[in-house]
């Protein structure tokens, strides 16, 4: 006991001597809570909307990673009730997403000019494959059967644009009709609109899913990417401070400190024993550090129960500081360990879907799986939509990971014996 | 002398070969997966599938004669229709069993569409024809639609940058990123030049500055190009990436392995710690990728504009996409332009610091 004391102490000495180290479990899960703050994620998915006419806010928004419907911007100037009878029935078709810039938020009217000028920054920079314009004097075109009042400008050769002009064609010449029955019978274009929208027939639309995939909402969406993110920075935190815990294995190798050690009747389970406390400690510290900074600066409320987001952390922490450790014994090289370390770091981080949802079903998806992020992010989201079991899940999976870790490290010691 | 150091450097260098393999396999590797999540992202949409959609219809419903004859008439372009008669309960077994992307059930006042997620990327299509389907059917009766003599809308054409497909894109950003992270392949020279104190013998010969620099640039450089050449073989065999205009970006290319060295080799020479070294180059590197399009793409990255300017990685990584989709950049000559001046930079200040180290 008293040979576990001093070889934890003196452990313990070496590695708060070391800058990396105290970087590792406090400057890093800072940098962690700040990015917990940031908002938005590099790539969002399509998810599930009702609703098919949004709000233009910025090119930011329309960067989608689920490019799936055809999606276009809309400048409506007529603003009528007839233009917006055109959109809702173009909405309803499922095939576009509408992007609709709102005139009173605009403090000047672009002109068609400006619009066209726009349209080639805005779509080589989003995936927006069509903008729409409706021009001010819409119905009275309409009216007198000018030529083409509406007009589809589209840059790249999307096969969907010509049923987007077929659509325009069809409730254009529908609207076309309702103007004439309402000149002929007195009454008001919008009524006989509204008859027609009523006899028409009901839609049910059905999906049927593969795989049981999780549908989370905007928020949720962005909570998750945001706790994607602040993992990635606690996870090479983790794996670093195992780095330099590992580095003092190798200096103690390379000493024979080993040898000293054991001469002093202290056993080779007391030596091991101590490595473990100190992945233990360290862990436990980093996620200290995180978890008052979050409570400190925005409170408890991540998306999920707090206390079982911590411990999911640190199940992490525990796993990727033993990670770091198994790959030092196994090169027994400090440069070697920091390079395969952080491309196992970034390998497996970017393969988890912490900066961009992975598509389910999909190959990535399924090799994703032996990564440990990602049984974290696949019980955020059950944690999110309110499923059972996620903490248990999440649990035997990392007991799993760490039985796997354990007996690599065991198998390669013996051969390394043998040699 | 030089030649000597030289060709010691490169077989230290080649010896190892798990750091060069790895080298290769890495950029392959991070490509596959990007190139896979961002597919959609850089898509643009052109179905030429068939597409098997079915139906069922009772037998004294308004809608049979119509459907039948759309059956045997194949009047939807790219969509094949068939009838099935079966019920409610077995259309999901249906769709599964005969990989149907959508079923359509058809009632007396309504009409239901079951669509089966996998063939999401058609389903717009299919949802768009069958409603408009419907409405024409309802609506030819009573709408006395005269011949109309006027089109509505008109679809007007402008120029963009063509855009490169996801696997070209990765491909190529992804071998740049890889570039400029190549230190590794010299930082085990340098450490054991250290342990060995090869600079104080160095120094007793009197070899200049100038050339212990070299001495470590071109096995740099040529390690660097080896791995590149090694990616870009696998990265086509496996992603199926292609480059545009093969000479110039080879010579960009080279041009950044050389720019990559020197500025490796300046981390190594500011910080006596190799493993802080190689740290700052691959997180600096990575504040370039970043907003030089090495993740998310360049065309479609929100960073500041301010960022993305300072990142050299930009300039090269369009320049590379653009030669592809293009055949011409007018980033070319800026990326040359930055790529030479790291060099000289880099090299300047490292000569300097070697020249330091020697008199120490």
């Amino acid at each position: 006991m008293r040979g576990f004391l001093v070889m934890l102490k003196t452990n313990i000495k070496l590695l708060l001597r070391s800058k990396g180290y105290l970087c590792c479990i406090f400057l890093i899960p800072i940098l962690a809570v700040i990015i917990m703050h940031g908002d938005s994620s590099i790539a969002k998915e399509g998810g599930e909307q009702t609703n098919r006419i949004m709000e233009w806010k910025s090119i930011s928004d329309t960067a989608d990673m689920e490019n799936i419907k055809l999606t276009v911007k809309v400048y409506d100037y007529s603003e009528s009730d007839v233009s917006s009878y055109l959109l809702q029935e173009l909405a309803q078709t499922n095939t576009y997403k509408l992007y609709l810039v709102n005139n009173s938020k605009e403090p000047e009217k672009e002109s068609y000019e400006d619009i066209l000028k726009d349209a080639k920054k805005t779509m080589e920079s989003s995936t927006i494959r069509a903008i729409l314009y409706i021009p001010e004097d819409f119905l009275d075109a309409l009216d007198k059967g000018e030529e083409a009042p509406i007009k589809i400008i589209k840059g790249y050769d999307d096969s969907r644009i010509g049923l987007l002009e077929t659509n325009i064609e069809w409730y254009c010449s529908k609207i076309h009709n309702a103007y004439e029955t309402a000149v002929k019978n007195g009454g008001n274009i919008e009524t006989v609109l509204n008859k027609m929208a009523e006899e028409e027939l009901d839609k049910n639309v059905i999906m049927l899913k593969d795989e049981d995939s999780v549908v989370l909402n905007e928020r949720q969406q962005n909570d998750r990417s945001r706790i994607g993110y602040a993992l990635s920075f606690l996870i090479i935190s983790f794996v670093f401070s195992g780095v330099f815990i590992v580095d003092i294995l190798i200096k103690e190798n390379e000493n024979r400190t080993i040898n000293r050690v054991k001469l002093s009747l202290t056993t080779n389970r007391c030596y091991i024993m101590v490595k473990v406390c100190l992945i233990l400690l360290t862990a436990i510290i980093q996620v200290i550090v995180f978890g008052v900074g979050i409570a400190l600066t925005m409170g408890t409320n991540v998306g999920i129960p707090y206390s079982a987001f911590l411990g999911m952390v640190l199940l992490q922490g525990i796993l990727f500081n033993f990670i770091s450790l198994v790959i030092g014994v196994l090169f027994n090289n400090f440069l070697g360990t920091i390079f395969f370390s952080f491309t196992l770091w970034s390998f497996t981080s970017l393969l988890a879907g912490l900066y961009f949802p992975v598509i389910p079903g999909s190959t990535i998806e399924r090799i994703s799986m032996f990564t440990p992020q990602r049984w974290f992010i696949k019980s955020t989201e059950m944690f999110m939509t309110g499923k059972k079991g996620a903490f248990t899940q999440y649990t035997l999976v990392f007991l799993a990971f760490m039985i796997v870790l354990f007996t690599i490290s065991m198998i390669s010691l013996k051969i390394q014996e043998k040699e | 002398m030089l030649f000597t150091s030289i060709k010691n450097n490169l077989k230290l260098i080649l010896r190892n070969k798990v750091l060069i393999i790895s080298m290769m396999l890495a950029p392959v590797g991070v490509m596959w997966v990007l190139s896979g999540v961002f597919e959609d992202m850089l898509h643009i949409y052109s179905e030429t599938d068939t597409m098997q959609i079915a139906y069922s219809v009772d037998d004294d419903s308004p809608y049979k004669g119509f459907l039948d004859q759309m059956k045997n008439e194949n009047s939807m372009e790219g969509i094949e229709i068939n009838r099935y008669q079966v019920d409610e309960t077995q259309i999901e077994s249906v769709i599964k069993n005969n990989d149907i992307a959508a079923f359509l059930l058809i009632g007396s006042d309504s009409y239901t569409i079951y669509e089966y997620n996998k063939y999401k990327n058609q389903l717009g299509i299919i949802e768009n024809v069958i409603t408009t389907m419907f409405e024409e059917m309802q609506n030819i009766s009573k709408m006395d639609i005269e011949k109309k003599k006027v089109s509505y809308s008109e679809i007007v054409t402008i120029d963009v940058i063509p855009m490169p497909s996801s696997f070209d894109y990765y491909g190529i950003i992804e071998l740049t990123y890889f570039a400029m992270c190549g230190v590794v392949t010299i930082s085990m020279v340098v450490g054991s030049e250290r342990k060995n104190r090869i600079i104080r013998r160095m120094q007793v010969a009197r070899v200049s500055n100038f050339k212990v620099y070299l001495a470590k640039l071109i096995p740099c450089t040529l390690g660097i190009s080896i791995e590149l050449i090694g990616a870009m073989v696998l990265s086509h065999i496996i992603v199926g990436n292609r480059f545009g205009n093969y000479p110039e970006t080879i010579g960009i290319l080279f041009l950044l392995a050389v720019a990559s060295s020197a500025y490796g080799i300046l981390a190594l020479h500011i910080v006596k710690n190799l493993a802080v070294s190689v740290i700052i180059v691959f997180s600096s590197v990575w504040f370039m990728g970043f907003y030089g399009g090495s993740f998310q793409n360049y065309m479609m990255n929100t960073a500041p504009d301010i960022f993305v300017k300072l990142s050299p990685m930009y300039y090269v990584n369009r320049t590379l996409v653009e030669f592809r989709t293009m055949g011409h950049s007018s980033y070319a000559l800026p990326a040359v332009c930055i790529l030479i001046g790291m060099i000289v930079i880099c090299s300047l200040a490292s000569v300097l610091l070697i020249k330091r180290e020697m008199e120490e």
